[in-house]
């Protein structure tokens, strides 16, 4: 198992390294570049600009630019943005915490209403609960979330329970430590909430079909001639064999738990890396677009090895010697 | 008497067809004597799983009622019954998913002693017996289920449904997908458990020719009905109905009966006695 897991983490090294290679060619070669907007601007004289272009070696060949951001990379020095002037680590970092937070949530969210539902539809296959679970979960499935994001946040501003953006109350940083939590806990409903709603409908799915397929096996009829409790039989047999197929979708939960989502930290202003990301693609601040994409890639990965890792460790039959 | 079926019917909703049933037993009587090995021979879709099924209460019966020693396990509660399903084990046809993927050899076996009070050296040495009387080797207990061929994965759940201590084990297409050698040193196996644990066999089959060496007697399935019983000896030299005929020149001769298969029943046929306890239907 130590062998397989060293052996997958070697490959970390190659992959990430075409990765970056293609964005930073994918990013050069579209026009533009940071400085063309500031050329536009009169209050910027052309030294200055000619300057930074010095500085950051914008005017060197592709390859040479590349090779000596990557070999900053190992004194781990990832650059500057142009954009905020300060270390791309420093701009990432808070952001970073913030998404982490919301996917998080969201994360605990799905899973925690997802997995009982799906149970609960299987056990009840077909009654009238189970129906109305399902037509629900069609509908949710079919929502998008920015739209799910601006009902919620349309329902708040006419009750006023819920904050309406941003993660803390201007009154923040006198709080205690509990207050602080739920502070956060309140701006986080509506974003996790509208991130999750469709997940659940999904995931619920899934659970509910694999649930039902371990059901119909022949060792849960033999559990039941046993005479086993029905307690026994769902949670000690069905459930632990209906779950495994989830942990590798855990897996892609756990890559994309820093990716964040975009769109939705735009709509409810939440402070995040989706929303930094997609902003520096814009404004073609090279060196926050390629730790962004670094950072997820790894993360990418890393879940994907998880996942196998905790399969492995779930089921007796899936074993990665050799 | 260990088991006695008076006009058992179960019938199921057709898929995506409404009010169409499916009559999967439609009016068995039938009775199971203690030690009298019965093979229930038909081919799929006659209804033979069901009854196992429901004489195993995995499924409820629509009419008529099973008796189980003399009781009728429909009228218990599921607290009551519960203690009770010890005694009626089963061994299904696909030794690939009749056994817990995720659970270890001994964990399969030891749950077969919950609620009894036994300590564990006690557990693990009637665990290291059974696998032995299953001729498996002690070392079993530890690996999980994929390690282990067909045939060994049969002999397991063999040992499994024997350890409760059953008194009717009904073996549903037990040997079907096991190759025939294999098969047959699964039958010889069984028939040398008999005599040790003191356990009747209902073997649910397709096959006339595996249940000859088994049961001492045999009923017919079809459409839901049983055409006809018999003595083994009587059936195999004089099969009275003309699918009995088929199914038997069939499995004498490797081949798939070619008569028309499905018979239709009414109410009133019923089956009549030929003497010597061969019934056939009419």
């Amino acid at each position: 198992m130590l062998r397989y897991i060293l052996r997958r983490l070697l490959t970390i090294l190659p992959i990430l390294l075409v990765m970056s290679l293609l964005t930073f060619i994918l990013m050069q070669k579209t026009s533009g570049s940071f400085y063309d907007t500031l050329k536009l601007n009169p209050q910027i004289s052309p030294e200055t600009i000619e300057r930074y272009i010095k500085l950051y070696q914008l005017d060197k060949p592709l390859l040479v630019q590349y090779f000596s951001w990557l070999t900053n990379l190992f004194h781990f020095e990832f650059g500057y943005s142009f954009f905020y002037n300060i270390p791309v680590a420093d701009v990432i970092g808070g952001r970073l915490w913030n998404t982490f937070v919301l996917s998080l949530a969201s994360l605990i969210l799905t899973w925690g209403v997802a997995i009982p539902l799906g149970i609960y539809a299987a056990l009840h296959r077909n009654k009238i609960t189970d129906r109305l679970i399902q037509f629900t979960s069609y509908i949710a499935l079919a929502s998008p979330t920015f739209f799910v994001a601006m009902l919620l946040l349309y329902f708040a501003s006419q009750s006023g329970i819920l904050p309406l953006g941003g993660m803390h109350s201007a009154n923040y940083d006198g709080m205690n430590i509990i207050e602080k939590f739920f502070d956060v806990l309140r701006h986080v409903a509506i974003p996790a909430t509208a991130l999750s709603i469709s997940s659940i409908g999904a995931l619920q799915r899934i659970m509910r079909g694999n649930m039902l397929e371990v059901l119909g096996q022949q060792y849960i009829l033999t559990a039941r001639a046993k005479g086993l409790p029905e307690n026994r039989v769902i949670y000690s047999h069905a459930l632990r064999n209906a779950i495994n197929p989830l942990v590798t979708i855990l897996g892609y939960e756990f890559a994309g738990l820093l990716s964040g989502a975009a769109l939705l930290e735009i709509i409810c202003s939440w402070p995040g890396l989706g929303a930094l990301m997609l902003t520096a693609v814009q404004s073609k601040d090279i060196y926050l677009v390629m730790a962004s994409f670094l950072l997820s890639g790894f993360l990418l990965i890393i879940g994907n090895l998880l996942a196998d890792v905790l399969l492995a460790r779930l089921d007796p039959r899936i074993r990665y010697e050799k | 008497m260990l088991v006695e079926l008076r006009g058992v019917k179960k019938h199921f909703a057709a898929v995506g067809a409404q009010n169409k049933v499916i009559k999967a037993v439609d009016g068995v009587d039938l009775v199971i004597k203690q030690g009298e090995n019965l093979g229930l021979v038909g081919e799929s879709g006659s209804g033979k799983t069901t009854l196992g099924r429901l004489i195993l209460k995995l499924y409820d019966a629509d009419a008529g009622s099973i008796l189980f020693e003399g009781q009728d396990w429909a009228k218990l509660s599921s607290r009551e019954l519960r203690p009770l399903r010890r005694k009626v084990q089963v061994v299904f046809q696909d030794p690939y998913n009749s056994l817990d993927p995720r659970f270890s050899i001994r964990a399969v076996l030891a749950e077969t002693f919950l609620g009894q009070k036994l300590t564990k050296a006690a557990q693990e040495q009637r665990m290291k017996d059974m696998l032995k009387s299953v001729g498996l080797d002690e070392q079993a207990l530890n690996r999980f289920p994929h390690e282990f061929s067909g045939g060994e994965r049969q002999r397991i759940a063999i040992a499994r449904s024997l350890l409760m201590n059953p008194k009717l084990l009904i073996l549903d297409e037990a040997v079907s997908s096991l190759d025939v050698l294999i098969a047959a040193q699964i039958i010889e196996l069984l028939k040398d458990l008999q005599a040790q644990y003191q356990v009747t066999y209902l073997f649910i089959t397709h096959n006339l020719r595996v249940v000859k060496k088994l049961c001492q007697k045999i009923a017919v399935m079809n459409s839901g009905r049983i055409i006809e019983m018999a003595k083994t000896d009587d059936l195999f030299q004089q099969p009275l109905h003309p699918y009995t005929q088929e199914l038997l020149s069939a499995a004498l001769s490797y081949r798939s009966p070619k008569v028309e298969t499905v018979y239709q029943f009414g109410e009133k046929s019923v089956l009549i006695d030929h003497g010597n306890g061969h019934f056939v239907v009419k």
